[in-house]
């Protein structure tokens, strides 16, 4: 699967999920099932959806209680830069 | 006259779609009734038939659910709509359409804190919007208390902020903030961290004596109940879930803390270990809020002169987390929902920025255009068709239908197999409607007794023709028994080697066996 298949192209278990999506909708919506669930176009937003909060996802550091710490220093910097850009705009 | 009148006429036809929204479909979507709906369902009728909940405890000020309790409030206002409508899933989750409607309206009013300019659009788009937020959909359909307690905060939360140039709104504000307390066990928590930041934000000791006298009379005597229960483990049972070993409550705290900031948690998967809190496929908030929310939300924090409401809505926020993050190991979207405030301005805040941003109206209007319709597209995907079809089982799918067969079987011994759902028996309950005072007599005073202490919960109980237990051989041999289980109970090679045949099935959806009926041969 290259680069670009893996964005539009679903591996074995989404196949499943997909059919299983598939057979939920009622027969008078097969064209629209049909769409929303195996259309290129949609399966393609969906896997860029979920690569893009992946990416984002902070909870993929939560199993290192330590970083815990590192979080409440970066917050801890965030207000102190914040009141120092506040300070100076003062000025 | 329509033009003076035009925003109420807008928020009017916002909340009747929101209405049909949540009325749409009530009765079957989600396609069953989950064991929290139909405890408080069934302790409404039993309240209105006997004055007592279903353990025969009259008029309690929290209800014991099972193992653990409840406070009352939700239960209580339950019965208006189980008197008008009679016990069914349409009244059972109409007080929380109600609620939502209500939370919309005081969230368009909370909006007006946090813009100083005359234009109503983006306050309207932003309610409109939040209307059909997958989060408040689901919340506004469903039979129990978050929401109700969610509305009453909401509501505290705009009366406390119209304080500021009214003090005398600070007596409704402590009014609510009161009842939530009496709605679900998050808003013990909330409801008092809320008042205490605000008495320093606000420097509420500067407002009138005899409103600050009054307001603390207020909430000390609403109170009073409370103080009552404060000392048995009916007013903190579900806190003790929290874990009291230090090292795993900072491993809990610290994983708890990272889901519930990443953004993956609101706008992409729901993290939540309960599938009946989540609408699959999707997330609380549509993918595409991410933008706006994540514009309100650095408006709000890097603001250089900070209004006092936005203050407070920092405040908030950081409060909110609270409750969610000292919520044990797993993750519960539902003891976040306060978050819905401050989220819901910061998209206000976001949507203001992107319309100042577009000049020009019609890329704007083609914008919200395509973006509502997808949404929508999405929600009616995954709500209406893909909830009530995946996640059958987890909302109890074919217990009506279980029932209805006891009821043309009525002289039958049933033996229910509750090993995999151990509080079952509410459900048929609630299905059969049984005569609560004929419950009171079959079950005894072991419920009753000790009331607000006994957290010990036995799950084999037995009334009428039915008995909800943990399958045993003895009850294969006894030829009037029918057991009622599903395709776990017994093997199917089995059933030919115990002499059972198969009288009756009932399917999920996906034609996947919910119940199955058992007899001997």
């Amino acid at each position: 699967m290259n680069f670009i298949d893996s964005f539009i192209k679903l591996n074995e278990m989404e196949t499943v999920h997909q059919i299983e999506r598939m057979h939920a909708y009622p027969s008078r919506f097969y064209r629209l099932a049909n769409i929303l669930e195996k259309r290129p176009e949609f399966i393609f937003v969906h896997k860029i959806e979920n690569s893009f909060f992946n990416f984002f996802d902070t909870s993929r550091f939560s199993y290192k209680p330590n970083n815990l710490l590192f979080l409440i220093f970066f917050i801890f910097l965030l207000l102190i830069f914040n009141k120092i850009f506040r300070d100076q705009k003062k000025s | 006259m329509i033009k003076k009148n035009l925003e109420l006429i807008i928020l009017g036809l916002i909340l009747i779609f929101a209405g049909l929204l949540y009325c749409f479909k009530l009765n079957n979507v989600p396609s069953g009734v989950y064991v929290d709906e139909a405890v408080a369902a069934y302790d409404s009728y039993s309240l209105v038939n006997t004055g007592a909940d279903h353990f025969g405890q009259k008029f309690p000020i929290a209800f014991r659910f099972f193992g653990a309790y409840t406070p009352g409030l939700f239960v209580y206002i339950n019965t208006l709509p189980l008197k008008i409508f009679g016990l069914n899933n349409f009244s059972i989750r109409f007080v929380s359409v109600i609620s939502s409607l209500v939370q919309l309206i005081f969230l368009y009013l909370i909006t007006k804190f946090f813009t100083k300019d005359k234009l109503k659009h983006s306050r309207l788009l932003t309610i409109f919007l939040i209307s059909f937020i997958p989060w408040v959909v689901f919340n506004s359909r469903l039979g129990y208390e978050v929401t109700l307690a969610q509305t009453l905060i909401t509501v505290a939360v705009y009366f406390l902020l119209s304080s500021i140039k009214n003090p005398k709104f600070l007596l409704i504000s402590s009014l609510f903030f009161s009842l939530s307390v009496y709605t679900a066990h998050t808003q013990k928590i909330l409801a008092p961290l809320i008042i205490i930041f605000s008495f320093f934000l606000l420097k509420i000791w500067r407002y009138p004596k005899k409103i600050v006298l009054f307001s603390f009379l207020i909430l000390l005597i609403t109170q009073i109940p409370n103080f009552y229960l404060v000392t048995t483990n009916s007013f903190w049972v579900k806190t003790s879930s929290i874990n009291k070993n230090y090292s795993s409550l900072l491993s809990d705290i610290n994983y708890q803390l990272f889901q519930t900031i990443s953004p993956k948690t609101w706008f992409n998967q729901s993290p939540d270990i309960d599938i009946q809190h989540q609408i699959p496929e999707i997330s609380l908030f549509y993918s595409w809020m991410f933008l706006p929310i994540l514009i309100g939300f650095i408006k709000v924090f890097f603001q250089k002169k900070k209004s006092i409401e936005i203050k407070f809505i920092i405040g908030f926020l950081l409060i909110s987390l609270v409750p969610g993050i000292l919520s044990g190991r797993f993750m519960s979207t539902q003891r976040l929902i306060s978050l819905l405030i401050p989220f819901s301005i910061f998209l206000f805040l976001g949507i203001d920025q992107i319309i100042k941003f577009i000049k020009n109206k019609l890329i704007l209007i083609l914008l919200f255009v395509s973006l509502i319709f997808y949404s929508l597209v999405m929600l009616w995907r995954s709500y209406f068709i893909l909830l009530p079809n995946l996640y059958a089982s987890n909302w109890n799918y074919g217990a009506d239908q279980a029932t209805q067969y006891i009821q043309s079987n009525p002289d039958k011994h049933f033996v229910i197999d509750n090993t995999r759902n151990p509080r079952q028996y509410i459900l048929f309950l609630y299905y059969l409607k049984y005569n609560p005072q004929k419950f009171h007599q079959e079950i005894g005073d072991y419920w009753s007794k000790d009331y607000y202490q006994n957290t010990k919960y036995i799950s084999n109980i037995s009334f009428s023709n039915l008995e909800f237990k943990p399958i045993s051989d003895d009850d294969f041999k006894n030829i009037n028994n029918i057991i009622i289980g599903d395709d776990l109970t017994i093997n199917n090679s089995d059933i030919d080697n115990k002499g059972l045949k198969i009288i009756n099935e009932i399917k999920f959806p996906n034609q996947k066996p919910a119940y199955i009926f058992y007899q001997k041969k």
